[in-house]
């Protein structure tokens, strides 16, 4: 896999300009991501989320500031936009909705496909893609359509793996799913990150996944509100509330618990929790 | 008096093969049995094809069982002649805030029941504000429901419920395409109605939302697996996650700590804030509430 | 996109042609097409765009608006007027090649010119004026009678007031499976005609997919709130005459009743 950086450089992005209709998407977003690493962002319907996945992938292209893939401006004259698409891969909120061929393979196939790959590379990278996400080879001939709703979103997912970027960026990748479907997701966005060195970026309404990100993003009325070390990020509890968010379960029992007279360190999850009442109460 | 009583339904689909033609059947609903008393709320859990859905659209004649009876108030659903009274008694709400609201309006799309229905006009007019009322979007009435947030569609989705009167609403993962802000206010709309005697049936992947339940069944391969309040179905966790459930955070907190030796109490706390009493009382004084 | 097109869509403004029952506002475009066929003399086209000009003054809808809407109809429009020019026989004008054009050939080109901005302005001032939901209730009120010949006239009513809800709906989720697949690097601005036909098949096939699953889920949806058959149906707002219909209404017939007078009155004293 490659390993890149992708930066935003003081983006901002309105919608319909110059009209009533106009709204903001972004403003001065200055955001940096790599390979390796991983990035969640947190924030409302409308908070800015979709616009900053569009402009990360060339979808939208900004009012103001550039966008640079390795150090290259994405949005100069000369620049293949197709170059960003395959480096910083993008899966929409609910992806099965974008599978339109006649079997799983050749869906699979159609990114790298457009990105000028052989048929023979293409079948590679899509055999390779649908191996990660965990979909069989004696599904690969079959109609996408007749999967269960979990395997259709991996095999959407492998869509865009097939084209073989270095950050993979996901909106909600869990979004509808059950449990078990939801489980599946977030361990595969573990292994891509480990085995496979890819960046993520996922946006999350659910505190508990955000938590184990590398460095989580909150947005608010498309500003960036908070950034940093999901750490640092949910200590601010105050804040959080105050933009109507929640933090992770742990750290409102931890505050809870506090309000009670218990004095305890800043707990992250249920682990360090336990851990932590287990020792007042052995003392 | 039970509102609903199913008794040993079993419904399949048939599956065919590229040409059409019939391969097998798929079994949805497998000798399944429930009654629901008038007034409850209950949650309904399962995994994806668990057959809950299918179970779902049984309660408002939507489907009819293939095997045993559904009665609804006493009426048994495969009457056609009482259809419409079965589905004016049993309202539903379904996943997808779009594909349910039918009209360019919103006032006219919550009247959209009872006009079917022939409630007389002035009648009529109560209901739909009463319903607009109760759901917090009368302000909206006349505005086009395009540009509403999901949680707001579903709003008016359940409106329209309410105005034709049921005695049960039934809501078909209503709040699986739904941000966290959206779920809570379609959560604060569903315990309302149940304050108001409505009985909930309320279908969904969310354990937090099942566990503000008075009674959680879980349904697995077309049956009723567990059944009882949300501390038993959620106390017993491990058998839980066989039928691919995940026990609420409180729970599995609980219990690392009764695991590291903490002696908590045998009430069962399923959110944080009775979690947080409950160890806050332990530490502190030693007593068990 | 869908969402570009202005002609025929519903313009806000409180006027009373706005506040006229939808009924009237059918009947009125009726009777204004029907005046535009009778219609064919120069006196009796000053006429006819006199009132008609007094109606969108009333509509209070821009001229400018309603203008800009026939910019979707430019090519039909001149390619019929170029067709009516040179097929026309008659005193020739001027000829070349083997094109010659006529005096006849003019008056007919401008004629059909006219009847044709009238014809589509006349029916969008319905729609610029009228909410497609009460346009959908006049329409089945008005057709009403058509049920007794067993027309399902109330099912149609409710398609059609569903297409409605559902466009923007569906021009949105065309908008997001084009993202989507852009980002997987496809492009629909590429390539001769053949390649960009072809090119548009991973948009489509998701979009049918969509549209007929939400028109399952719909079908679901209407059962679920007793949708049937029955006719004691009753509505939020029934449509109800007020006296400014009862006006428009006279106010119609006299109009008609004029065009037609006057194209006999033409015709007796000479002039056509």
């Amino acid at each position: 896999m490659k390993t890149i950086k992708l930066v935003l450089e003081n983006v901002s992005y309105v919608y319909n300009p110059g009209t009533i209709y106009e709204t903001v998407g972004i403003t001065d977003a200055d955001l940096s991501f790599e390979s390796e690493k991983s990035y969640a962002v947190i924030g409302h319907t409308g908070s800015g989320k979709s616009t900053l996945l569009q402009l990360m992938n060339g979808l939208l292209s900004p009012a103001k500031g550039r966008v640079l893939l390795d150090g290259e401006d994405v949005h100069a004259k000369k620049y293949k936009i197709k170059k960003l698409r395959s480096s910083v891969g993008l899966v929409f909120q609910y992806p099965e909705y974008q599978l339109f061929e006649e079997t799983v393979i050749k869906d699979v196939c159609f990114g790298p496909k457009n990105l000028g790959y052989t048929p023979e590379e293409c079948l590679e990278l899509a055999k390779e893609a649908l191996r990660l996400v965990g979909i069989e080879e004696d599904k690969f001939d079959q109609n996408p359509f007749n999967l269960s709703g979990g395997q259709k979103r991996r095999v959407a997912i492998a869509g865009v793996l097939a084209m073989n970027p270095g950050i993979l960026v996901l909106d909600e990748p869990a979004a509808g799913l059950d449990p078990e479907g939801k489980e599946q997701i977030l361990s595969l966005l573990k292994t891509l990150r480990e085995t496979k060195k890819m960046g993520i970026v996922m946006v999350s309404h659910n505190m508990d996944d955000a938590s184990g990100a590398d460095e989580v993003i909150v947005l608010d009325k498309g500003s960036i509100a908070l950034k940093g070390s999901a750490r640092e990020v949910f200590k601010e509890y105050e804040r959080l509330a105050g933009l109507g968010l929640d933090v992770p379960f742990a750290m409102r029992m931890t505050r809870l618990l506090r309000s009670r007279g218990i004095d305890l360190p800043d707990c992250f999850d249920n682990e360090e929790l336990s851990k932590a009442l287990l020792k007042i109460y052995k003392r | 008096m039970d509102l609903i009583k199913a008794e040993d339904i079993s419904y399949s689909f048939k599956e065919y093969d590229e040409e059409g033609n019939v391969t097998g059947a798929r079994t949805a609903v497998d000798h399944l049995s429930i009654t629901v008393p008038a007034g409850t709320f209950l949650a309904v859990l399962g995994r994806n094809g668990s057959g809950k859905s299918t179970f779902a659209k049984h309660l408002n004649a939507l489907l009819i069982p293939q095997e045993g009876t559904v009665y609804v108030d006493g009426i048994d659903t495969s009457k056609a002649k009482d259809m419409l009274l079965i589905r004016r008694n049993v309202g539903m709400v379904f996943q997808n805030p779009d594909n349910q609201i039918v009209s360019t309006v919103i006032e006219e799309d919550v009247a959209f029941g009872p006009e079917n229905l022939g409630v007389p006009h002035g009648e009529l007019e109560d209901r739909v504000y009463s319903s607009l009322e109760k759901v917090g979007m009368s302000e909206y009435a006349s505005n086009s429901p395009t540009k509403l947030s999901g949680g707001q569609k579903q709003r008016i989705a359940i409106a329209g419920v309410l105005a034709m009167k049921p005695k049960a609403v039934v809501f078909d993962e209503a709040t699986a395409m739904l941000d966290p802000k959206g779920r809570r206010e379609v959560m604060a709309a569903l315990k309302k109605l149940h304050e108001e005697g409505i009985t909930i049936i309320h279908i969904t992947h969310h354990m937090e939302e099942a566990s503000e339940a008075e009674r959680v069944i879980i349904i697995n391969d077309g049956k009723v697996v567990m059944d009882g309040t949300p501390q038993e179905v959620f106390g017993n966790h491990a058998e839980a996650e066989k039928y691919g459930l995940r026990a609420p955070n409180a729970v599995l907190l609980r219990d690392m700590l009764k695991d590291g030796g903490m002696r908590l109490g045998e009430h069962i706390a399923l959110d944080e804030k009775e979690l947080a009493m409950q160890i806050a009382s332990h530490l502190r004084g030693g007593e068990d509430d | 996109m869908i969402r570009n097109i202005t002609l025929g869509q519903y313009y806000p403004a409180k006027s009373r042609i706005h506040a006229l029952d939808p009924r009237v506002k059918l009947f009125a475009t009726f009777i204004f097409l029907i005046s535009l066929f009778v219609n064919d003399s120069f006196t009796g086209y000053i006429f006819i765009i006199a009132c008609f000009g007094m109606v969108i003054r009333v509509s209070r809808v821009p001229l400018g608006y309603m203008i800009r809407g026939l910019k979707g109809i430019i090519f039909i429009m001149c390619f019929s007027v170029i067709i009516n020019i040179f097929i026309t026989e008659g005193q020739v004008l001027l000829s070349f090649w083997i094109f010659k054009i006529t005096l006849e050939g003019l008056i007919r080109a401008a004629y059909f010119a006219i009847r044709l901005i009238l014809l589509i302005l006349g029916s969008s001032l319905m729609t610029y004026t009228t909410t497609p939901n009460s346009l959908t209730d006049g329409l089945e009120k008005s057709l009403g009678f058509l049920t007794y010949l067993r027309v399902p006239v109330h099912d149609f009513a409710t398609m059609i007031g569903i297409a409605l809800r559902f466009i923007p709906v569906l021009s949105e989720e065309a908008d997001r499976i084009i993202k989507a697949q852009e980002a997987r690097g496809a492009d629909f601005t590429q390539g001769n005609l053949m390649k960009r036909v072809k090119g548009m098949i991973p948009l489509i096939i998701p979009l049918l997919i969509s549209a007929f699953r939400r028109a399952e889920d719909l079908a679901l949806a209407l059962d679920a709130r007793c949708y049937n058959k029955e006719k004691w149906r009753t509505k939020l707002h029934p449509l109800k005459y007020s006296r400014a219909d009862v006006a428009a209404y006279i106010l119609l017939l006299l109009y008609l009743g004029t065009v037609i007078a006057s194209k006999y009155a033409f015709e007796y004293m000479g002039f056509v």
